[in-house]
């Protein structure tokens, strides 16, 4: 027993390892008044005292946390409902409304949120024929609350994952007492079923404000014309205020986010361990002909669409469109401008076949092996009532919460000045390193919640006949998960394709994605080069999220 | 037997080397000394780190190798602050990487030279550059980007649109109405190419208080990349911008026929994209040549066909120093490669001037 | 020699005392049933054998092995004690055929492949499974899971079998029949056993001896015919079998019999712990044992019929005496008339 603590222990040593390194850069480089690498710089409270006294960062700070907190009283209840309606009734059309659902999490946020000025900014094509109709703007896309809702809306497919695959997992029985003793959809979907999913609502929930911290493209793009500050955008003000890049504030930020990380994992965990008393995943898990809702089928269907409509087809219709025009907005003739002249100058485009075929390798391979470690560590830590495993727990959390800027210059901060591995830097490794860091408390949980739909007795009954621990482990525990396993590697898939800042400086040339294919395009004012681009990477995707799934590769079992 | 044909060979090739050379200085190509570039065929692979898009730069690239075949040339695109981070951070571990920077933020090139990290190098295609475009022999300009306005075609009629940031200020404080938040520019604030920018606009404009107010009152929207500026003036939700780069307008002119651009008649900025070579590069040679590549006539005719504004005086072209000074002479006015950049990053001024902005913009 | 010897086991799980000190030893070849409602900590005991969960303190010693000792720090996995268990559930993997199940154990000690299919299917046979080898779990019935869960935990020659409530899953026709079947396997095999079950009736069937418990403690240990005839206390007594109960005061004392009455009747029966006459009393006495009269006579007492059922194979008839309800089994229909329930002293018990 105690060796098998001990290798669990070291799991959870490596892992932390690697996600301490970064981030023990940053605390250290905030206390100082200069680049943490170079001999003048001393210690001071400088920095700190700079960045809490600026009224931007107290702005930026007010901005993001309103906008984390509206997008996760958004997204969270939304999401809930999404997965009941999808798994739990009748909806027609079900099957391939799922994996439409998913489109968001791969879909770049620049691209997204460019698509919507295409589309309903002040000049965008949904605008203008409204604004002819009532003769005054119809709404504006810049405000924060349009941020806070389109931020809202492109995030529920995360609480979806969590809570459709919790739902599957929870035996049928459950909500079939319920039928029988005369509920109705509605209330067994409030009194029963989101009771039982609590668990997964409150760590997607979570999960979800800490992503508003760390959000970029949306408000990069949207919040300019109304000078929307977020902590990210804020990074920018701090990068150039002071002339030359100044680590020590932008780790201040760093730091200052990490630090709301704690409050919120320790929040989760508190009202998971409250949900958890009314979970019972141990109902037989057969398969119950879906709920009939009736009339409302219809009314949930529309639900659906709307928010398929609102959160993909309209900004994917203003990039397609941009794709496809020389120019566009008021006074333009749409006839007129067609051309397919930007996917010519995209095949010209030097180095993209390589960062198509680099992206699909670092999905796929890169994907893959992430799965295998979010796997080892989620192994290491279930079942195992340890503080190392519940210091996991916040470790796996932080990194998310980082900026890309910052979780970039961290990165090439630890491949350049930790020697032993510095020969890394030059290769995929450190790249596919720093995505598995940042993503590590997504794929973990996937996993770890797919591990915990095993009955105990199976294991136990392994042991009870002489099996060790990495046997029980290899023949019983994973081949049970194994759809948990393969569903973890699609998302994870999907997200390192549209993955960028976290690799910046790690990126060489030879090793570039579409994502930075795509920010470099941008960089040159190439926007609808960049359009052409983001809707060949959707087909890609689309196609290879297709391909998956017809192989029954399933996001759940 | 052998032995023989081998000295037979090496005389062939000496002989036709020192012809190559001679034939080399007659037309375009640069005149780096041979030694130099036998050093740095030996070298091996030189790595550029620039902001300069790849596309742009294939061009360039493609010819290089063509000239230096066996100097192969591994070109990182990346955003001014990425490119300084990095170099600072490699230097600071002992891992130079780059062999050679190109960046358009001036005030940063020149604070590294200032910083002791550029090597210095006496350019033999000096003599062909203006006297303000090098300094020390450590950071040199290589091209000649006029500052201009663009705007919307569709929406501004010609003889509406401002010729000048005189003209621009009257027209926003005499129609208000008409322009509030719809002119754009970047933001001096979080953009440090913008920050410069707006610092020289201080220096040439001498009623530059009353065009800040002017911004101001106008709800000025200001962002941190000219593609995001140039696509809002395309579709006709700003309906014009200033501060942007000449480069960039005429190549989205050629592809959006609705944008116009205007050179300002009172002064014309003009910034240029500096190239050093690192003191710790590995293959100081390798850097040498390219360095004098992108200085020669050569190199600089096809960075005027790639609207990069050639900044070599015998470069002749629609986007060259040349063609600019014929048709704007003496409003243009090009910042200086030397110490006059590095005010612009003196905290305590920066911090002032921001503070002044932004009283100005009404913002604080 | 004994088999199995557990020492005082002390267990506690979430703040409840759940085990407090149970010993009890198995001698080789027989069948111990741990019998108790839930919460007496039969399944907790079962799962410290198994090595499972590790007591608090107590030793386990199988043989000469020491499986579990606190003093010494002791604590063999469950992996390695070779022992053989039976879940509630059947625990089969799903995802693996019954041969595969049943093969697994002898793969884990390295028997060769052939070897270890031929030893399957002969446990297999034994159970009478061999023809639903290649079939997966979800299509076999309960009983069969149940057997086949059985194959695997014997298919390696345990020398201690572990059943936990090995036939509560079963239909009623089903489970008479396997418990008869389960015990010839047993004997069979000639291997011991250790089974929890809450039902006294498969421990009756089942076991050799019978080790009872109450609230984490032994309350008496011994062959089904003791713990059935000679309860040492009213919890063993009224635990077994179905049971009047009959509250009153002790009248009289007389050697190891005494009387107790109640209001409006009186019975004669033995004492099986220590009374004094004026102590309050509760007379136990089986359903079967009562005999319906309709004359009065030595230890009978007037009852008056309220109700009677037909069970099939008895007559299940509900009399009252005074204050107390007394229901008796009869194979015939209770007859007309004044009815009188016959006690035979020995039959009586009086704690």
């Amino acid at each position: 027993m105690a060796s098998d603590s001990r290798r669990r222990a070291a799991v959870v040593l490596v892992a932390a390892a690697a996600v301490l390194a970064p981030l023990v850069i940053i605390v250290y480089q905030s206390f100082l008044d200069g680049p943490f690498f170079q001999p003048s710089s001393k210690l001071s409270l400088s920095a700190y005292r700079f960045v809490l006294a600026d009224s931007d960062f107290r702005r930026a700070f007010a901005t993001t946390a309103i906008i984390a907190a509206g997008m996760t009283l958004i997204a969270v209840p939304l999401g809930a409902v999404l997965a009941f309606v999808v798994v739990r009734t009748d909806l027609p059309g079900r099957r391939w409304l799922e994996p439409a659902l998913l489109v968001p999490i791969f879909l770049s946020p620049v691209v997204i949120a460019f698509g919507y000025v295409v589309a309903i900014g002040p000049v965008g094509f949904l605008t203008l024929p409204v604004r002819r109709l009532i003769g005054r703007d119809p709404w504006n896309l810049y405000s924060l609350a349009s941020v806070t809702a389109i931020a809202g809306l492109t995030h529920i497919p995360h609480v979806y994952l969590y809570a459709s695959s919790t739902l599957r997992s929870i035996g049928a029985d459950l909500e079939e007492a319920a039928r029988v003793a005369g509920a109705g959809a509605g209330r067994i979907a409030l009194t029963i079923s989101l009771p039982l999913i609590a668990p997964a609502l409150v760590y997607s929930g979570v999960l979800v404000f800490f992503l508003g911290f760390e959000l970029f493209g949306l408000p990069l793009i949207l919040g300019d014309p109304e000078g929307l500050l977020v902590l990210s955008t804020y990074l920018y003000k701090l990068t150039n205020r002071l002339g030359v890049p100044s680590y020590q504030l932008m780790a201040v930020v760093a730091v200052v986010i990490m630090l709301i990380a704690f409050p919120l994992v320790a929040l989760q965990r508190r009202l998971l361990g409250v949900a958890n008393r009314y979970v019972s995943v141990r109902g037989k898990a057969s398969r119950s002909s879906p709920l009939r809702i009736g009339a409302w089928r219809w009314g949930a269907l529309a639900l659906v669409v709307a928010w398929l409509a609102a959160t993909v087809v309209t900004p994917l219709a203003g990039v397609a469109l941009r794709s496809v025009v020389t120019t566009w907005g008021e006074g333009v003739r749409l006839a007129e401008v067609l051309t397919l002249d930007h996917f010519a100058e995209l095949l010209d485009y030097p180095n993209l076949v390589r960062g198509i075929g680099n992206t699909v390798l670092i999905g796929v391979a890169g994907g893959a092996l992430s799965v295998a470690c979010y796997a080892a560590i989620a192994l290491a830590t279930h079942r195992w009532n340890s503080p190392w495993a519940r210091a996991m727990d916040y470790l796996a959390m932080v990194p998310r919460g980082m900026p890309g800027l910052v979780a970039g210059l961290a990165f090439f901060w630890v491949f350049l000045f930790v020697k032993p591995i510095a020969p890394l830097r030059a290769t995929p490794v450190s790249l596919w390193l720093a995505y598995t860091v940042v993503w590590l408390a997504y794929g973990m949980r996937l996993i770890s919640s797919a591990l915990l739909q095993i009955a105990p007795e199976l294991e136990e009954a392994a042991y009870s006949v002489g099996a060790t621990r990495g046997r029980v482990t290899r023949e019983i525990t994973l081949p049970l998960v194994r759809f948990g396993l393969l569903g973890s590697w699609l998302l994870v898939f999907l997200i390192f394709v549209r993955e960028y800042s976290t690799g910046v400086y790690l990126l060489a040339p030879g090793s570039e994605v579409i994502g930075s294919l795509i920010v470099s395009l941008w960089g040159t004012g190439a926007v609808d080069t960049v359009s052409a681009l983001a809707l060949v990477n959707v087909v890609l995707v689309g196609v290879g999220l297709a391909v998956a799934l017809r192989l029954g590769v399933r996001v759940h079992e | 037997m052998r032995q023989l044909l081998r000295l037979a060979l090496f005389a062939c090739l000496v002989c036709i080397g020192p012809t190559r050379g001679a034939a080399a200085a007659d037309d375009d190509s640069p005149a780096t000394a041979k030694e130099v570039i036998s050093a740095a065929e030996q070298e091996g692979k030189i790595t550029v780190y620039s902001t300069t898009d790849s596309a742009l730069v294939q061009p360039l690239l493609k010819d290089f190798a063509a000239l230096h075949p066996k100097i192969p040339v591994e070109y990182t695109d990346m955003n001014s602050t990425e490119l300084y981070n990095r170099v600072i951070s490699e230097a600071g571990a002992g891992a130079v990487a780059a062999d050679v920077l190109w960046s358009s933020a001036m005030d940063l090139q020149v604070r590294l030279a200032n910083d002791g990290y550029a090597a210095t190098y006496a350019s033999p295609e000096l003599s062909h550059l203006p006297k303000w475009a090098s300094w020390r022999n450590e950071a040199f300009a290589t091209t000649f980007e006029p500052i201009v306005f663009v705007y919307n075609k569709r929406l501004v009629k010609a003889e509406e649109a401002p010729q000048s940031h005189a003209d621009l200020r009257k027209a926003l404080e005499t129609n208000p109405d008409r322009w509030k938040g719809k002119i754009t520019s970047y933001d001096p604030e979080r953009s440090g190419i913008g920050f410069l920018l707006i610092t020289q606009d201080s220096k040439f404009d001498p009623e530059f208080a009353q065009t800040e107010r002017a911004y101001g009152k106008a709800s000025v929207k200001l962002y941190t990349s000219v593609g995001a500026m140039l696509e809002r003036i395309g579709s006709g939700e700003h309906l014009l911008g200033f501060n942007i780069f000449g480069s960039y307008a005429l190549a989205r002119q050629k592809k959006d026929p609705s944008l116009a651009i205007v050179y300002p008649k009172d002064y014309t900025l003009v910034m240029s994209r500096i190239a050093l070579v690192p003191k710790a590069a590995k293959h100081q040679n390798g850097a040498k040549v390219f360095l004098d590549y992108l200085l020669s006539k050569r190199g600089q005719r096809l960075m005027a066909k790639g609207m990069l504004f050639s900044i070599r005086d015998d470069v002749e072209g629609e986007a060259t120093a040349a063609a600019l000074t014929k048709q704007l002479g003496g409003t243009l006015k090009p910042l200086p490669v030397g110490p006059a950049l590095l005010d612009s990053l003196d905290q305590t001024k920066r911090l002032e001037f921001l503070k002044h902005w932004q009283q100005a913009l009404g913002t604080k | 020699m004994n088999d199995l010897v557990v020492t005082d086991v002390h267990k506690t799980l979430g703040g409840n005392q759940i085990l407090k000190g149970v010993s009890f030893t198995l001698r080789r070849g027989d069948v111990v049933a741990l019998l108790g409602a839930s919460g007496s900590g039969k399944t907790t005991l079962l799962r410290a054998i198994a090595g499972l969960d590790h007591p608090d303190s107590g030793t386990i010693r199988l043989g000469d092995v020491t499986l579990f000792d606190s003093t010494k720090g002791t604590a063999v996995p469950a992996e390695r004690r070779g022992l053989g268990l039976v879940f509630q559930s059947y625990a089969l993997w799903p995802h693996r055929t019954v041969l595969e199940n049943v093969k697994f154990p002898l793969r884990v000690r390295r028997v060769a492949a052939s070897e270890s299919r031929q030893r399957a299917l002969a446990a297999l046979r034994e159970i009478g499974l061999e023809p639903l080898a290649d079939r997966y779990p979800h299509q076999l019935s309960g009983g069969q899971q149940q057997r086949v869960a059985l194959a695997r935990a014997i298919v390696y020659n345990p020398p201690l079998l572990l059943l936990d409530e090995p036939l509560s899953n079963l239909d009623a026709k089903l489970r008479e029949e396997a418990r008869v079947w389960l015990r010839e396997l047993i004997d069979r095999l000639e291997i011991s056993a250790v089974c929890v079950t809450h039902d006294q009736v498969e421990a009756l069937a089942l076991a050799d001896r019978v080790l009872l418990l109450e609230q984490g403690r032994a309350v008496q240990e011994g062959t089904p015919d003791e713990i059935y005839e000679r309860p040492r206390s009213l919890f063993a007594a009224e635990f077994m079998g179905s049971n009047n109960r009959l509250p009153g005061r002790v009248a009289e004392v007389r050697g190891t019999r005494a009387r107790v009455a109640g209001s409006g009747w009186e019975v004669w029966g033995r004492m099986q712990v220590e009374k004094r006459e004026g102590d309050e009393a509760i007379a136990v006495v089986r359903l079967e044992r009562v005999e319906v009269h309709t004359a009065p006579g030595e230890n009978r007492i007037p009852a008056r019929l309220e109700s009677s059922v037909y069970l099939g194979e008895r007559w299940d008839g509900h009399f009252r005496i005074g204050d107390v309800r007394v229901r008796a089994w009869t194979r015939e229909p209770p007859p007309a008339g004044p009815h009188f329930l016959g006690f035979a002293p020995d039959s009586v018990w009086i704690f």
